[in-house]
């Protein structure tokens, strides 16, 4: 039956054309002109119901997060399936289903860190209108462990969960088999990671994989999916069910337009109202076009290059804090982040920028190529045989300062301040020949030879980010350093230093914010110290925004999605 | 006849055969698809858990034999990124390719044999200078250049100066309506065929001025008939024959969508899914959709070589 309706229906389609092409022009403008005064009169009856669009490059592979790892699924996330907290504009906990966050000070996490007591807002409802209890905190936890559930990506923190007790609809008891330090970001939404709360009365003996909660769940935020018409849009309506109460946006289309320059023209045309996941680079379109302003969130990511550490396969001269030194003071970042990235952004001088933890003592090292002359000088390394490029000795070898550089292409930005650098370094007598690999290339794990992960590369350069909970995963680890018998260590620095280990291993084990702070603080002036990276500058998220919507908020742990609740339109 | 059909299917199959090991292969070698999942932090224990479930932890040749036979049954198996059945994925995005596709295919036909044939006919002509001049122009612009300056001039600087304007396709529309779908159909239809009418003018042009010299069309005007008659019935008729084999082989790509186009005006056809999916590695899908168009080009050339036996009688197959 449908096929016939879409036969016939291409036949009508094919008549217009048909007619569109012998009438010329005419045809197709006169319809133009009757949807026009449509859609000012929309602007002027005060009774219309107020409406967005979104425009998303990437669709989602699933509207539950914790089936998809891409971060435009998070995005709807935080629209709809809120957690116990969120971080609002300053990067701050905020509180979402839970009452208060748990803390030593009240008692609610234990003396010994494992059991951590969860209050929930009371007469909480989910969008259908069932009450929001302590049971689903518990069935979340189970839906996530449960082997029925294939889409679940990661389980990290969630298979450190012994128990949870319930005993009564506010009060959930999570007690933890080992120290879990990151356990703020468990049941939690982020702007780039989390999860909120599944429903047990929907999905009680269901799996998540046979139904159609991935693509039509029923949530508890201030909006919930009513559809999702794949490869098209996604159709988010107020929750009049909505523990703040009914947002003031009443609809919100996300549209799925892949293509960043027709995003560019919707936004200029009023199709579009927020474009998100623009680049640094679209920052100069964005502002001169009429209409259109853009975002720039000071991220949490950090653009750096990294120095392969190996003693036996890195470029051994890196083994030399002079010579790392040397190169952060050689290549002129200000520069950089004035020029290639607009002054909208900060050199940083570490690895946890626009976080609680950052150690804000740190100045970035300074643009400096005498001084860094000098150090290399003193590391032995001099251009003996005037090609411009300095030798020295290494492990009993004279080595050339001369070496390639692995980033991700296309990228223009990269290039950009690939050329900068490289331009810099030259000035200074050392060498860095670009040799940049697709990042599906770059980034290929182990077993596929990824020159990062195999530690194949001289200096490499990528972006990361360690929020919303600053544990890096293992990154500065010394038996995270990938082998063939474990691949999946995530030490790709292949560094190892005993003070920076112990470090690592002790954050791990502190329940307390602020004394865990301090670790990360003087772990990060031991980074500081021994030049362990070349820290780069923080990176943008950008966004486009058309003249009618208001109440943006961003912010690097939760993007401005984390109060679409106050969001509203300008008449 | 019978069997020489019989005798193409038989190829047909140990064709696709062969594509789908190939394209199996390629699909899987080239691309991890267990690297979408490593981007995030994933433990060891995550890791392996995903790969179990998505059979990666056997070894190609089981995964394929698992694939072909549940192929063979016209099950495509589930999507690795999406969790759901690949053909729910792909009967998503059909209707919408075919249309536009069909319509594109149909645009460019009827300009192409109207344009073919008028320049030929006026050979030399002013008309005809223009004709070929733009034709030029037109092959030799990329597409997404054509779609994004008609978005550009139709779609922002109408609008902006105050003119009816068109969409952009980046607008919430409703697909079942015929004039809101009409009115987005007109740029991507524009983008697609403007090239393709260049190009294919030249073909009916040039074949169109080798008949318009033969003998028989002499006789024909000789006899008396009308120029018209002498064209549409005498000349078109085996001047079409090379138009046939082209749009032979366009038919089976009106499935596979167009990937550009798509992507320019937000069209949720069968290029973007394929593009995007590739993209992640999610093979099921790709899979499912080579094969489409692999047995969408072996079915569309037996049904040519038919074709062409109706439209010029001295072929005859066997």
């Amino acid at each position: 039956m449908k096929r016939n309706l879409f036969v016939l229906l291409s036949l009508l389609v094919l008549a217009s054309l048909v007619l569109a092409a012998c009438g010329g022009a005419p045809e197709a403008t006169e319809a133009a002109a009757t949807e026009a005064p449509g859609a000012e009169a929309t602007e002027a009856a005060a009774a219309e119901p107020k409406t967005i669009t979104i425009g998303f490059q990437q669709e989602p592979t699933s509207l539950y997060p914790q089936c998809s790892n891409m971060t435009f699924a998070v995005w709807v996330g935080q629209m709809t399936n809120p957690g116990m907290w969120t971080w609002d504009g300053n990067n701050q906990p905020i509180m979402e289903l839970a009452e208060a966050m748990p803390s030593v000070a009240d008692g609610t996490i234990s003396e010994d860190g494992l059991t951590y007591t969860y209050k929930l807002k009371p007469d909480l409802k989910w969008s259908d209108g069932e009450p929001l209890t302590s049971a689903d905190l518990k069935f979340t936890w189970e839906t996530i462990m449960n082997d029925a559930n294939t889409c679940i990506i990661s389980r990290l923190g969630y298979d450190s969960i012994a128990s949870i007790e319930t005993p009564d609809d506010v009060t959930a008891v999570v007690t933890f088999k080992e120290f879990y330090a990151p356990w703020a970001n468990l049941f939690a939404m982020s702007g780039n990671s989390g999860s909120g709360l599944v429903p047990k009365h929907i999905l009680e003996g269901q799996s998540l994989d046979t139904g159609d909660f991935q693509r039509k769940p029923v949530t508890a935020g201030a909006y919930y999916v009513e559809e999702w018409v794949q490869g098209d849009h996604i159709t988010l309506q107020a929750n009049d069910n909505y523990f703040r109460g009914r947002p003031k946006i009443d609809t919100i289309f996300i549209k799925m337009v892949p293509s960043r320059e027709a995003l560019l023209a919707a936004l200029q045309t009023g199709d579009i109202d927020l474009g998100p996941d623009f680049v640094e680079a679209s920052i100069p379109d964005l502002e001169s076009t009429p209409g259109v302003s853009a975002i720039a969130i000071t991220s949490s990511s950090f653009e750096h290059y990294l120095f392969n550490l190996d003693p036996e396969i890195g470029f051994c001269p890196f083994q030399d804090v002079r010579v790392r030194k040397a190169m952060i003071l050689g290549i002129d970042r200000f520069t950089i982040a004035d020029t290639l990235l607009f002054g909208k952004t900060r050199v940083v001088s570490n690895l946890w920028p626009n976080t609680p933890v950052e150690n804000t003592d740190l100045e970035p090292y300074p643009f400096d190529p005498e001084q860094a002359a000098a150090l290399l000088d003193e590391a032995g390394y001099t251009d003996t045989d005037g090609d411009g490029i300095r030798e020295g000795e290494c492990n009993g070898e004279t080595v050339k300062l001369s070496f390639t550089h692995q980033t991700t292409t296309p990228n223009q930005l990269r290039a950009d301040v690939q050329a900068t650098a490289a331009q810099n370094l030259l000035d200074i007598g050392i060498e860095m020949i670009p040799d940049n690999k697709d990042p599906d290339i770059l980034f290929a794990g182990y077993a596929a030879d990824g020159p990062l992960a195999t530690g194949n590369y001289q200096l490499g350069g990528y972006t990361t980010s360690f929020i919303p909970d600053p544990d890096p995963a293992g990154n500065f680890d010394c038996d995270q350093i990938p082998t063939d018998e474990s691949p999946d260590g995530a030490n790709w620095y292949r560094m190892c230093f005993p003070e920076l280990d112990a470090l690592m291993l002790e954050q791990k084990s502190v329940a307390d914010p602020v004394a865990r702070a301090e670790i990360f603080k003087e772990a990060q002036q031991f980074m500081y110290d021994n030049a362990l990276f070349i820290p780069l500058y923080a990176r943008l998220n950008v966004l486009g925004v058309g003249p009618r919507l208001t109440g943006l908020q961003g912010s690097a742990f939760g993007d401005v999605y984390w109060n679409v609740y106050d969001w509203d339109v300008v008449p | 006849m019978t069997n020489y059909i019989i005798r193409r299917l038989v190829q047909g199959i140990v064709i696709l055969f062969i594509i789908t090991t190939l394209s199996f292969g390629l699909t899987r070698l080239s691309s991890d698809p267990m690297a979408q999942y490593t981007l995030g932090r994933i433990s060891a224990e995550d890791r392996a858990r995903i790969r179990a479930n998505l059979g990666l932890d056997k070894p190609l040749y089981v995964q394929y034999l698992k694939w072909l036979g549940l192929a063979l049954r016209g099950d495509f198996g589930y999507s690795i990124t999406n969790h759901q059945p690949v053909s729910e994925l792909i009967s998503q995005r059909l209707p919408q390719t075919l249309v536009l596709m069909v319509t594109s295919e149909v645009v460019i036909i009827l300009f192409s044999v109207f344009l073919g044939i008028y320049s030929a006919v006026k050979q030399y002509s002013l008309f005809d200078n223009i004709l070929t001049g733009l034709s030029f122009v037109g092959y030799s612009l990329p597409i997404f250049f054509i779609a994004l300056m008609l978005m550009f001039i139709f779609a922002v600087q109408f609008k902006e100066w105050g003119l009816p304007y068109l969409p952009t396709g980046a607008d919430i529309w409703d697909f079942s309506d015929p004039s809101e779908l009409t009115l987005h159909l007109v740029l991507p239809v524009a983008s697609l065929a403007l090239i393709q009418i260049a190009a294919y003018t030249r073909y009916l042009r040039s074949s169109m001025l080798e008949i318009l010299s033969q003998d028989y069309i002499r006789t024909a005007r000789a006899k008396g008939l009308m120029n018209r008659a002498v064209i549409m019935k005498h000349a078109l008729r085996n001047a079409a024959l090379p138009l046939v084999t082209l749009i032979g082989l366009d038919v089976p790509f009106l499935l596979g969508g167009a990937i550009v186009t798509e992507t320019v005006f937000s069209w949720p056809g069968m290029g973007r899914l394929f593009w995007q999916q590739a993209g992640r590695g999610d093979f099921p899908t790709v899979m499912a959709i080579l094969l489409i168009v692999a047995a969408a080009v072996v079915i569309s050339q037996i049904i040519t070589d038919i074709v062409y036996t109706m439209v010029d009688p001295r072929i005859r197959l066997s």
